[in-house]
């Protein structure tokens, strides 16, 4: 099991402006983190996801949260169990393309 | 006036709350919505500190959610938080079109395999 979600991380790490992956579970432990980004970031990501399906709890798509943060973002998506957290960098601040590119 | 300037292309919906989470104006889908105002004022608590290696503490100056047909975006200013809700671009009609081509599709399908069976 733990070797998909190390494959899934991977993945998501070679995509571009990509420094680091995370996945959480519900209880807000890491399942695995790749590239530079703190485990200990999965029990506030996971919050920050709960947080925000209280937003529209009767949408059926999960939301995608993102933030802004100069050239950095973060990008928080939960998926029934499973809540990923990405940490995005652009070479520079153009905050009009990162979210093109979202 | 000042709500003609609030409006951007594709807003459904917007709130202008106080730094302590007080609604001070409010319009479109999101008009008088507390509910959703507590919920984006818990976010921002929650987005404060997230990992200060990355993103430094109450550095972050944007939020983004996304859904399928529409998003929200929550921006921090001069002690006030603006929340828009902005619904998407629809291009359902180019699915619709092609669905009702496949709907077409099988009504020739059944006609011409109950005339195959008449001709059986």
């Amino acid at each position: 099991m733990e070797q998909q979600l190390e494959k899934v991380l991977s993945e998501i790490l070679t995509t571009p402006e990509t420094v680091g992956a995370l996945l959480a579970n519900r209880q807000g432990l890491c399942l695995g983190a790749k590239g530079n980004i703190n485990p200990n970031v999965s029990g506030i990501g996971m919050a920050i996801s709960e947080q925000v399906a209280k937003l529209e709890p009767n949408s059926t798509l999960p939301a995608t949260v993102c933030l802004y943060s100069g050239n950095k973002r973060c990008v928080i998506q939960k998926d029934g169990e499973i809540t990923g957290i990405i940490y995005k960098q652009t070479a520079t601040a153009t905050t009009a393309s990162t979210s093109a590119s979202n | 006036m000042d709500k003609d300037k609030l409006v951007v292309p594709n807003q459904i919906g917007y709130l202008i709350l106080k730094d302590d989470g007080a609604v001070l104006e409010s319009g479109g889908d999101l008009k008088n919505d507390e509910r959703s105002a507590n919920v984006i004022m818990g976010l921002l608590n929650l987005t404060e500190s997230i990992d200060d290696n990355f993103i430094a503490n109450n550095s972050c100056e944007r939020i983004s959610i996304d859904y399928e047909h529409h998003s929200y975006s929550i921006c921090m200013s001069n002690r006030h938080i603006y929340i828009v809700k902005f619904s998407k671009g629809q291009n359902g009609a180019t699915t619709s079109s092609s669905s009702s081509t496949s709907v077409y599709n099988d009504a020739n399908n059944e006609l011409t395999a109950s005339s195959s069976t008449v001709m059986a």
